[in-house]
Formats: structure tokens, sequence, C-alpha cells
């Protein structure tokens, strides 16, 4: 019985051990078998554990007696901003290189409870900033689909790790595109939750009232199990929206969905051609398949990407001033105690993190904030009641989740606005709160490589039901669900 | 248009020491962003800044059931770069 991990889903691999086809351990060697051979290459990981091993037989001790879920023993990876106790927490930073988590956050907690086995944590953007995963302290990450691109960031590595069968699924952070765009990227599905969805204790917090935990996975019904497992409130999370709370009413399910498009948003400049027409033919699929498309207006909508780059420096700014070298991670030694942070600080975080420290210093700064940290705020509320108005009218809301497929290593980091301009399509769900997925639209082509595109589907706050159906239905317009279970 | 002094003083406030070289770039390189995200001033707004992410509510808890001391802090000690007698060592503060 061959297991072969590059086209194994969760799904049939949950099958295949509850009858018995094959064993945890034996499908996780398989998985880091795989790993193994991948990673020099892609550098999807950070670390692979010696211990997944003996999380798998333990996970066959409970299917053995036909206990367990869905996602007991099978093998998953986690992004490196995730504290797992014990294990090295690093945030692909120099500053935490050396940092051991001291608790597992809750959304690994409860992966660890469910029976998961956990193979290792993979590369990132350092401190999540980035949107092509080059710049992580332990070098940067590949694309399986083509090694001379870029997977997408930050959490290219949990979408590495999958998409070149290290992973039957993986876990990242996405606070402005940072799942859904390497998802796209690596042709895989990655999935944002409603902001307050999933628990954030335990996520190194990058921009608090942005990040969110999300799947990554081979399919749509793949990412649904993974987000089922860890869409519960927590009560250390304050954030985190309680079972009962009015805003997570389920809707009745409706077999066809009115899907909204922002014409006057996907019509513009900075879309590839290829990449726009890819996203008209797959609306036309779906208006085929039954459902119904509408043009909306979100007249804010173009503002989102700068109301995203003013308040999300200004809470990393925040978030990041606890590394100063005094309670963990590196530290300089320095003859006063300004110098230990400063000269910690300015030699354990590495470019993009200072800059973007600065920004967000400038923009809260005494004679700046009014113009620039409260606009913002008061922008997004414009968006956020503007994405709110139109739920009332679409079931989802779709536009293509990049503007091109992914670029070469090297391509966009050395200009930092042009980097942040590819976050055009994913930053609005951030900014509004609400769930959003890409899943896999088919290919364009570059230099004659087939680079895969996604769509992206928004939905209102606590529909990931919504987003579920339809990326399904766009399932169907390629060949059928692989699955390789003999 | 930001000057060097500007960066200066953002990492003095930021307390991270950025290099000459870097200033100059930092100076452009932020120029340029803040060039792109000041068209947020052409947006009519109404002046209500009441942040909005998620569900507000009070979630404090009660003050009650503290955890109990010493669960952590061999492992937290363990990350600290100077530790005595139980505490994380730091330089003189006054």
């Amino acid at each position: 019985m061959t297991i072969d991990p590059t086209t194994l889903t969760i799904k049939d691999a949950h099958d295949a051990l509850t009858k018995k086809a094959y064993t945890s351990v034996e499908l996780t060697e398989a998985v880091l078998s795989r790993a193994k051979q991948e990673n020099p290459d892609i550098n999807a990981y950070a670390e692979l554990f010696d211990d997944a091993l003996t999380a798998a037989k333990e996970a066959d001790t409970l299917l053995e007696k036909g206990e367990g879920n869905e996602l007991t023993g099978i093998p998953l990876a986690i992004k490196d901003n995730m504290l797992m106790a014990g294990k090295i927490s690093a945030s692909g930073s120099k500053i935490l290189m050396n940092h051991r988590a001291v608790y597992d956050g809750t959304v690994v907690r409860g992966l660890k409870e469910a029976g998961a086995v956990i193979v290792g944590r993979t590369n990132m953007d350092e401190f999540a900033m980035g949107s092509s995963s080059e710049s992580c302290v332990y070098g940067p990450v590949k694309n399986p689909i083509d090694p001379t691109r870029v997977p997408g960031g930050s959490s290219g590595g949990s979408a590495a790790s999958v998409a070149m069968g290290g992973a039957l699924g993986a876990f990242g952070s996405d606070t402005g595109g940072s799942i859904r765009q390497p998802a796209s990227f690596c042709g895989i599905v990655g999935m944002k939750p409603t902001y307050g969805a999933v628990s954030r204790y335990g996520l190194m917090a990058m921009a608090s009232s942005l990040d969110q935990i999300g799947p990554f996975a081979k399919t749509v019904a793949d990412a649904e199990i993974l987000y089922s497992a860890i869409a519960t409130h927590d009560q250390h999370d304050s954030t985190s929206v309680p079972m009962d709370h009015a805003l997570r009413t389920i809707l009745p399910r409706k077999e066809k969905l009115t899907i909204g498009i922002p014409e006057s948003f996907v019509a513009m400049d900075g879309l590839d051609a290829d990449v726009r027409e890819n996203f008209r033919d797959m609306i036309a699929f779906l208006k085929d398949a039954g459902h119904t498309i509408k043009t909306i207006e979100l007249p804010s909508l173009p503002y989102a990407l700068s109301v995203y780059y003013v308040i999300m420096p200004a809470e990393v700014s925040a978030n990041l001033s606890r590394y100063d070298g005094i309670r963990y991670g590196f530290s300089k030694e320095a003859d006063t105690l300004a110098k230990v942070y400063a000269e910690s600080r300015g030699e354990g975080f590495g470019k993009e993190a200072r800059r973007r420290i600065l920004m967000g210093t400038y923009v809260l700064s005494a004679g700046y904030y009014d113009a620039y940290y409260n606009k913002a705020v008061a922008v997004r509320r414009l968006i956020a009641d503007e994405f709110a108005r139109a739920f009332q009218s679409v079931d989802v809301i779709a536009t293509p989740t990049a503007p091109s497929p992914a670029y070469k290593l090297g391509e966009k980091s050395t200009d930092p606005l042009q980097m942040y301009l590819g976050d055009i399509f994913t930053v609005p769900a951030n900014i509004a709160g609400i769930p959003a997925i890409s899943v896999p639209s088919g290919t364009v082509v570059r230099d004659s490589a087939e680079l895969p595109v996604g769509i992206q589907f928004m939905a209102a706050p606590f529909h990931e039901d919504r987003l579920f159906a339809i990326g399904k239905d766009v399932e169907k317009k390629k060949s059928t669900v692989p699955s390789s279970v003999e | 248009m930001l000057k060097k002094e500007d960066i200066e003083h953002l990492s003095t406030l930021a307390r991270i020491t950025v290099s000459d070289e870097e200033k100059e770039a930092f100076v452009s390189q932020l120029d340029a962003v803040l060039e792109y995200v000041s068209e947020l001033g052409e947006v009519a707004t109404k002046g209500d800044t009441t942040p909005r992410a998620g569900a507000l509510r009070n979630a404090l808890r009660a003050d009650e059931n503290p955890y109990a001391g010493g669960e952590f802090t061999e492992a937290i000690l363990a990350n600290a770069p100077q530790v005595e007698n139980g505490y994380v060592k730091v330089g003189q503060i006054m």
C-alpha cells in the first residue's frame, strides 16, 4: 500500500485510517519522508519534529480502539509564529531564534487533543511581515510549483508544506492575506476565518485587530475539516466571540448563491490581464451552475490598502515593543538599558520589521496621529459598513485573490510598496473582519511555466459555510478531487 | 517629505538602532508608503473613530481563582538572557 502525500486528502486519509488500510505511524512516516526529500530545495520547514512519530503512535492507540475524530493521526504543519510548548517558536526572526514556547496556543492545544500529528514548524516572513516568505531568518521559501518563484507570504512555508506533499494540511496566520495569497500562488485552498472565530491565544501578535489563524489544504472539504476543529470560543482570547453571541447566527443553507462582484475594483489597472480573464471564466462557470451574479458598489474599497498600511504598522509597533532583549530572545549587552533595547532590536529585527515599526511609530506620533491613524480608523469603519450593506443583497463577494501569479524570487524584495500592492484584494477582509477563502481557479502562463491562480470569496461574519459551499462548486470546474487510497 | 532627522527621531521613540546607510534607504521607502497612504485624506469621513473589529463586549473575567504560582517559572526563566535568584536580571534603571 503506497501512500502518496502529494495527492492524498485529509478526508481520504481519515477513511483509510478508520478502515485500517494503514496506520498513523505509516502515514506520518510517508509524509516525513516526502518532507525530508523536498525540504532542502523548498525550505518549507524550519524544523521537522522528532516526536511526531510519538504523537502518531498515540493516535494509533486511539484509532485501534475505534476512537478519535477526523484529524486523529493526520500529519499537519504549523506556522512558526504559533506557540508550541517546549518547541522553538521564532516567528521567522533572529530576535527569537533561541526562544522556547512556554505554553501551547489554544489552536495547537486543540489539535493535539484531537490527536493530530504536528510534524514541524514552517517558515514565514519575519513576524508575518511580507507577501513572499523571502524575509525568513531560516532562508527564503520556494514555490513547489516552480522553485525559482516565491510561494507567497507570509505563511509561505505552510502553503509550500502542503503543496509539496510534506503535510496533509497546515495552519498559518492571515493579517492582510498571508494565508490566502500563498494558497493562490501554490495552487491550494487557504482560508481566513471571521475575526473572533478562532482563538489568537498563542499566536504571536502582529496586528491584533486584523490577525486570524486559518487552514491550508488541498481541497475545500479538507479546509472545512481543519476550520471546524479550531473554530470555538476561547476564554483566553478576549476578542474571541462566544458561541451564543448574536453575530454567530447561522442563516439557512442556500443551494444557489448570489455572488457580488465589485466591478470597478476588479476592472482596475495592475491586475494582470490573464488573471482577470481566469476570474471571468470562473464566474461564468458559476453562473452556468445556477448561481446569480450581481454587480455591487463598494466605493471605499480602493482605500482598504491604505487603511491597512496605516493601522497594521501602528499595531505592529505596539506589539513588537515586547521584544526588547530583557525577558527572552536576542539580547545585546550594553552600558545603558536604553542601549540594550535599541541594539537588541536593531540587530535582532530584520529590515521589514524595522521599517514597519518605524512606520507605525510615525503614524501614531504626536502631530500625525489624527491625520493618519484616526483617519484610517474612520475609513475602516466606512469599508466595514459598506460590506455589511452589500451582504444584505449578496451572499458572497468574489474577486481574484492576487493581481498576479507567483513572481520570481528577488523580483519585489527591493521595493516595499510594490510588494504591498499585491495585497490589494486580500486586505479588505481583514479590515472588515469578515471571512474569506482562496480556491484554486486554474493556471496562467509565465515564461512557459503554468502557474496557479486563486479566486477569492468573502462572506458576512460567521458565514464561513457559504465560502465552503461556493468553494466546492469552484472545484467542480477542475478534474475530480485527488485520491490516492488504493 | 521625510528627512533623516525624522528617521532618527522615530528610531529613538521605537528604541531601534538604525545604521546610517539604512536611514537613507528608510527615508525614501517610508516616504513612498506615506505618500501612498495619504490618499486617505480624500475620503469624506464623519469623524467616527470608534474602532471596530469583532464583537464589542466586556470580556473581563471576575478577579478570582488566580493561577497557582510557579507553574511556568522555570520555562519562562529558561528564555531570559540573565537570571538571578529566580528573577530576570536587568541593567540599572535609575
